[in-house]
């Protein structure tokens, strides 16, 4: 299975989810996107800033030193409409899982999920 | 005009849209009684005729609803609901089955948290006389009239979930912190942090959160679950800052979800 048919399957998983991407923090490119409707450019460049922020840029800077410094693995980002997950790889700290979910979306089921799509990406190598 | 008034000037002019048949949404409130004041401010809102449907964990309550009046309990009915009642018209407050239908609804929503509502098109209507006015429901139903929450109170509801036996929190007003909880020493390691994170959040808070929003909030989480992670909310003017266990932030993110989802 590729990794947009991961996403795919993730996305199917998750009630509300939207969208799901894979996405390189350190370009804040998107690799791979898995979507209900074709997302536009400007939506996703602005999703992967958002996640390069929470996870390896200002929130995640000031946020680490309540426990230590260590990078963060997981932010989530959310308003009364949506909620957006950001999830670092754990095979590659510089890729994470990025998710758009409604906003009453269960996030314990779509953290497990996610971690789950990001152990399948990994042993695809 | 305020970013707050203009919302309000919104919510006022989608209110008086009639929804499309269908149309699904949830009705979230702590208990039954807000559930149920929920529920009122649903036949209040409908005019024309509608068959209303209530899903609970207990099952699917359906009401005929027309000109802001209950008319009746429709089948299928679940467990629980008054004997012969399906199906026939409510005439008015004073029919004594009114007041049982509300106490049968109030046991359905023990226990819920969240109850979802689909209205279609009430195919076998009533006339339009018949009914109980929504207004009138709230007495005989015994529920306070529903009242949206203001922003200082559901950020009041949210920190006085919190286990303060393992989160530590502080409410800030403007620029000063107004009250906080848990134990000395976690809200100080907490207040010590406080200021570095609210100076990188504010500097990259236009570029996490791009479109205006009377509520937002943020989590960070380390890997593992025994390190603390952050959690900060904001809802019009006032903010909060938590630090709880990373193995319980999502709950604590649930809490918060429950209360601002729209």
């Amino acid at each position: 299975m590729d990794i947009t048919a991961e996403l795919d399957a993730m996305r199917a998983g998750v009630k509300g989810c939207a969208l799901v991407a894979y996405t390189d923090l350190t370009s804040q490119l998107m690799l791979s996107t898995s979507s209900v409707s074709k997302p536009v450019q400007e939506e996703m460049n602005a999703l992967a800033q958002a996640a390069q922020v929470s996870l390896d840029g200002g929130f995640a800077d000031s946020a680490s030193p309540s426990w230590g410094g260590t990078p963060p693995e997981l932010a989530v980002l959310m308003t009364g409409s949506e909620a957006r997950m950001f999830l670092r790889s754990p095979d590659n700290p510089a890729e994470a899982l990025v998710c758009v979910l409604a906003p009453d979306t269960d996030l314990d089921a779509a953290v497990t999920q996610a971690r789950a799509t990001l152990q399948q990406i990994a042993a695809r190598g | 005009m305020t970013d707050f008034a203009r919302l309000e000037e919104k919510l006022a002019k989608l209110r008086q849209r009639e929804r499309a048949p269908g149309e699904g949404r949830k009705i979230r409130g702590a208990g039954a009684d807000a559930l149920l004041a929920g529920i009122v401010t649903e036949i209040d809102e409908t005019i024309l005729p509608r068959r209303l449907s209530f899903e609970t964990a207990g099952g699917t309550v359906h009401l005929a609803v027309a000109n802001r009046r209950l008319q009746a309990l429709l089948a299928p009915a679940p467990n629980g609901m008054p004997d012969g009642l399906a199906g026939e018209a409510l005439p008015d407050v004073e029919e004594p089955k009114v007041a049982e239908l509300g106490q049968a609804l109030k046991s359905l929503l023990a226990n819920t948290d969240a109850v979802g509502v689909s209205a279609t098109r009430l195919t076998d209507a009533f006339g339009s006389d018949i009914g109980v006015p929504a207004e009138q429901l709230p007495r005989v139903w015994t529920v306070a009239a529903a009242k949206a929450a203001t922003p200082a109170e559901t950020l009041e509801t949210f920190l006085s979930g919190l286990d303060t036996g393992n989160a530590a929190w502080l409410r800030i007003e403007g620029e000063e912190v107004v009250a906080s909880g848990g134990s000395e020493d976690a809200v100080g390691a907490l207040t010590e942090q406080a200021a570095v994170f609210l100076d990188g959040y504010f500097s990259k808070f236009d570029v996490a959160f791009r479109d205006p929003a009377l509520a937002c909030c943020t989590l960070i989480a380390p890997p593992g679950g025994s390190d603390i992670a952050l959690f900060f909310v904001e809802i019009d003017t006032l903010s909060a800052i938590v630090h709880a266990p990373a193995a319980g932030i999502l709950a604590i993110a649930t809490a918060w979800q429950r209360l601002v989802a729209e």
